[in-house]
């Protein structure tokens, strides 16, 4: 491994939390693969799913709506995610596993509904 | 409003008392009844919308909240009878279990009881701090059900004190929505939650740990002003001001309805969950609860 | 116009507005807080003593005794639970002297039932006293209240006999206009007759507010603890040491809701703002609590709070007519509380020398407690629910309290999650509101149809949380 350029992360992928030990091609401590892959990606630029909560609002009725990205977005874009999140205004409460678009995102991701 | 004597009560709907009553359905009992004190059933997940949890029963990493709509579907796909909105507030040695509810209230018998109550946040250090006793001061539990399911914002400015899970998650959570959150006391020296919540929560956004920090007094009039606190390896004291204090300090079961009435488990009766011991993932949680429901005849 | 302006919706405000209400007089009471009873008068000990501890030659002394009569009468009335645990000061080696001046002082007061026990009787009587206890003087007229209980019943009654009372209004100052006295606070003015100042830590500035001079109040600070229910039935009495110059010790108290408190601590604090807890006071308290039960420990303790007593450097209550009107109730520190409906009815007597007092015909001695839902058998609290399905959702599921309940506590005044807290116990048991704090908030947002983060703790200021929408 090319001491060097060597990085130590914590893997969260599950919650063994394995040490893991990267310089970019190699990866050290993982138990699986996932975790391989997860020192390699975070190497580049950390990956994380964003999960919020979406307002609901009418007359009579309130809800917070849970909802996570469809897919891991960059670490560094999500305060980006978050403030388009905020503006988006519901007509009706959708349904678990419901897709919600994102507009105007540098990234390209849909939220999905996580809760009933 | 009669009732017939169940072969199985649980109390608790969350994914222990979930679990305990499919695992004792598909293992043959008949009559079974879940109380649960909320509308709905799904216990503390239903205030998770963070992701970590499944991975080991469901083999898929979902969020809380999709964790329990989809035990719930398993349970309602058995012949198990839910009761929601049911508040249990006593039982006896003779496993006559009473509630409370919009329609009266009312004592069931079992022949076997299932407590999954789950468990409470402690508080005690946060009620004995030295200082005012100001508005601005939450568990990090109560903090997360004002965000995640009342869309309420407890503060700006916040201090979390105690590294629990909960109090990990919810310095990741106030963060989004916009809050300053200093950083992380913890008087013991090391970490008490989980280290990815450490890892995704707080290094994330580079909220720093303090290990070996001990929260000496809270002050503010009417709200939370400012704290002062204390490095245990230096001795050196410093203040910060913040608007708000999360503590995050430990969980412990929920087991007063036993110890009120004076019951011991044995004879019938029955813990599971985190009304049994505090569990750090929900996948054991419901292993365990699955397998005592199984063993129930 | 007014006859009568009370200004503070303490213990002693609130007994003048049911004492006067008997009578045909137009009565206003001003407090500045949200809430009666968030001054003094809700961090005490909530004990109402039996009067021997203070000089029988004293103002405070006489109307402790009589008041501590009064109650008995009152709560019966007025349906708050006054619990007659009585007391217990007890005597180290080397201290019998201390309490047989005690009782002769107490004989002279005319104090009922006192007596000296001994060891013998005291390890039947209450086991868990340290065994180094010598002697004891007991005190049967001691009792127990939760002082805003009594606080709210008075005003109840009171309101329902023609009193106003108007929270939120802070009195600034104070003007004699011909032959009569013009308040204003920062929300409205009022005209009167006559102006009651008791507003406790600040009565001498509201009297100097009326140009009038009186002693100077000194506060005193007073830090307690409450123990979890476990260390219930610790003592069934409250337990004094032998007093010491400026207080009556640090003591046991077995509360009126099952919780054991100790405290309070004595000392002399340059702000009346200042209600810290130290962690010197606390391990002072715990120190002095050990010493009459050993079994006190700190793993115990689930709550603290500190009070300021008003004391004055005379030391003895300071009750008088000033002129033409103008009634000063200053320094009333400990006994209080107890003294309080004594002190009500020595106020009317000074009002009575000047003009005739004729009583209302039609007047309502009574006020019906709260629901106590977790108070009652089945069949009542199916009575309840039946009547209305709020009584059968639990919102504090530590002490039972349900939606009904804490609505009622609305309907009856309250404006904060303090005033709730004090009227149902709710947010008191063992989670601290953990559990039913958003609950109670989502109560509070419909039934004052207010948005959450204008919702309380006790006032202006103390907004639970900073921003409404997600
Ligand atoms: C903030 C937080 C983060 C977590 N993160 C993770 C994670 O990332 N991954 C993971 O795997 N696990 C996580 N957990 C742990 C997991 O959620 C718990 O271990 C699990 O929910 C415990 O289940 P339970 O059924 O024992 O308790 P609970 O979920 O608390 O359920 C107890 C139920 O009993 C009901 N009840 C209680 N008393 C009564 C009564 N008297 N009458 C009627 N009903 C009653 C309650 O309303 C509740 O529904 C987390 C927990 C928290 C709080
Ligand atoms: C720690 C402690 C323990 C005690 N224990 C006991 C006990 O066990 N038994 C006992 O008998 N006594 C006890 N006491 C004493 C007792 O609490 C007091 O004597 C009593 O509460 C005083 O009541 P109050 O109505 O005069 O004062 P308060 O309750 O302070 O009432 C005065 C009111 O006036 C209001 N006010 C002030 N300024 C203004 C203004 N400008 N405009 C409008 N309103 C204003 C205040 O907000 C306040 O509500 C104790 C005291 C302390 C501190
Ligand atoms: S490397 Fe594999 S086993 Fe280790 S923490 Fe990561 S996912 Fe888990």
């Amino acid at each position: 491994m090319d001491n060097k350029k060597k990085k130590k992360f914590t893997c969260i992928i599950c919650p063994k939390s394995c040490e893991l030990k990267t310089d970019g091609t190699e990866v050290s401590g993982a138990k699986c693969k996932r975790g391989k892959l997860f020192a390699l990606q975070e190497f580049v630029s950390p990956l994380r799913v964003i999960t919020t909560t979406i307002r609901y609002e009418n007359k009579n009725n309130f809800k917070m709506v849970p909802v996570k990205t469809s897919r891991a977005v960059p670490l560094n874009k999500t305060f980006e995610i978050i403030r388009q999140i905020k503006k988006i205004r519901l007509q009706k409460i959708p349904g678990i596993g419901e897709k919600i678009p994102l507009k105007n995102l540098s990234e390209k991701t849909e939220l999905i509904v996580t809760g009933e | 409003m009669n009732y017939k004597k169940y072969d199985l009560i649980v109390i608790g709907g969350g994914p222990a008392g979930m679990a305990a009553a499919a695992g004792a359905s598909s293992s043959g009992v008949k009559d079974i009844l879940i109380l649960e004190r909320m509308p709905g059933l799904g216990g503390i997940l239903n205030q998770c919308i963070h992701l970590g949890f499944g991975l080991e029963y469901f083999k898929k990493e979902m969020t809380g909240t999709e964790y329990a709509a989809r035990y719930k579907k398993i349970v309602y796909d058995k012949d198990i009878e839910v009761k929601t909105s049911c508040l249990v507030h006593k039982i006896t040695p003779e496993k006559n279990v009473s509630f409370v509810s919009r329609d009266g209230e009312f004592t069931v018998s079992a022949k076997n009881i299932i407590m999954a109550t789950g468990c409470r946040e402690r508080t005690r250090e946060m009620l004995t701090v030295p200082g005012t006793r100001p508005s601005g001061i939450f568990t990090a539990g109560l903090a997360q059900e004002m965000v995640n399911i009342y869309g309420l914002m407890p503060g700006h400015e916040v201090v979390i004190v105690g590294s629990g899970d909960i109090g990990l998650i919810m310095a990741r959570r106030m963060t989004l929505e916009g809050a300053k959150v200093h950083f992380v006391l913890e008087i013991l020296d090391h970490l008490s939650g989980l280290i990815r919540n450490k890892v995704q929560c707080l290094d994330d956004f580079k909220i720093p740990l303090y290990l070996e920090h001990e929260l000496m007094e809270i002050t503010g009039k009417n709200r939370v002003e400012a704290i002062r606190y204390r490095d245990n390896k230096t001795g050196r004291e410093k203040v910060i001001s913040c608007d708000t204090v999360l503590f995050s300090v430990g969980l412990i079961p929920e087991q007063d309805l036993l110890i009120d009435s004076g019951i011991t488990t044995g004879n019938g009766i029955f813990l599971t969950g985190n009304a049994d011991y505090v569990h750090d993932l929900v996948d054991n949680v419901t292993k365990e609860a699955e397998k005592l429901g199984r063993s129930i005849n | 116009m007014i006859d009568i302006i009370i200004i503070g919706g303490g213990i002693v405000g609130a007994s003048m507005a049911y004492e006067l209400a008997k009578y045909q007089l137009n009565v206003t009471l001003l407090e500045k807080e949200t809430e009666l009873s968030f001054g003094v008068s809700k961090s005490n000990s909530g004990i109402i003593h039996t009067g021997f501890q203070d000089d029988y030659n004293s103002l405070k002394g006489r109307l402790a005794v009589r008041g501590n009569f009064l109650y008995r009468e009152i709560s019966r009335l007025l349906d708050f639970p006054f619990i007659p645990t009585g007391e217990l000061v007890v005597a180290f080696p080397g201290e019998k002297e201390s309490i047989e001046e005690i009782k002769e002082n107490g004989d002279r007061l005319g104090i009922p039932g006192i007596e000296i026990v001994d060891g013998e009787w005291l390890n039947k009587n209450e086991p868990m006293l340290s065994k180094e206890i010598e002697y004891a003087l007991l005190g049967p007229t001691a009792a127990v209240i939760n002082p805003w209980e009594v606080i709210y019943a008075m005003a109840e009654n009171a309101i329902s006999n023609g009193v106003k009372i108007y929270c939120d209004n802070e009195v600034h100052s104070i003007a004699k206009i011909n032959n009569f006295w013009r308040v204003k606070t920062y929300q409205a003015e009022y005209e009167s007759r006559y102006v009651i100042n008791a507003a406790g830590l600040s009565a001498d500035k509201i009297s100097f507010m009326a140009g009038i001079k009186c002693p100077i109040i000194i506060p005193y600070k007073g830090e307690e603890f409450i123990l979890d229910r476990h260390a219930d039935r610790l003592t069934k009495r409250i337990v004094f040491p032998v007093p010491k110059k400026h207080t009556k010790g640090i003591l046991i108290i077995p509360t009126v809701d099952g919780n054991t408190m100790i405290g309070p601590t004595s000392n002399e604090v340059t702000d009346k703002e200042d209600i810290t807890t130290t962690k010197k006071h606390k391990d002072e308290v715990l120190k002095a609590a050990q010493k009459l039960a050993p079994s006190i420990n700190e793993d115990l303790l689930i709550a603290s709070f500190a009070g300021l007593r008003p004391t004055t450097r005379e030391g003895d209550f300071y009750i008088k007519e000033e002129q033409n009107g103008f009634i000063n109730i200053v320094g009333i520190k400990s006994p209080g509380l107890t003294a309080a409906p004594a002190i009500a009815e020595y106020v009317v007597n000074i009002l009575a020398e000047n003009t005739t007092l004729p009583k209302k015909k039609k007047y309502n001695p009574k006020r019906k407690s709260m629901p106590r839902f977790r108070l009652l058998n089945t069949k009542e609290r199916n009575t309840l629910i039946k009547k209305d399905t709020d009584f059968g959702e639990v919102i504090c599921r530590c002490e039972l309290v349900t939606k009904g309940e804490i609505k009622e506590a609305i309907r009856r005044g309250a404006r904060t999650l303090d005033g709730i807290k004090f009227r149902t116990r709710s947010q008191m048991g063992r989670c601290h509101g953990a559990f039913c704090t958003s609950k109670i908030m989502a109560i509070m947002s419909e039934e004052l149809e207010i948005p959450f983060d204008k919702i309380t703790k006790r006032g202006q200021g103390s907004e639970l949380i900073k921003r409404n929408e997600l």
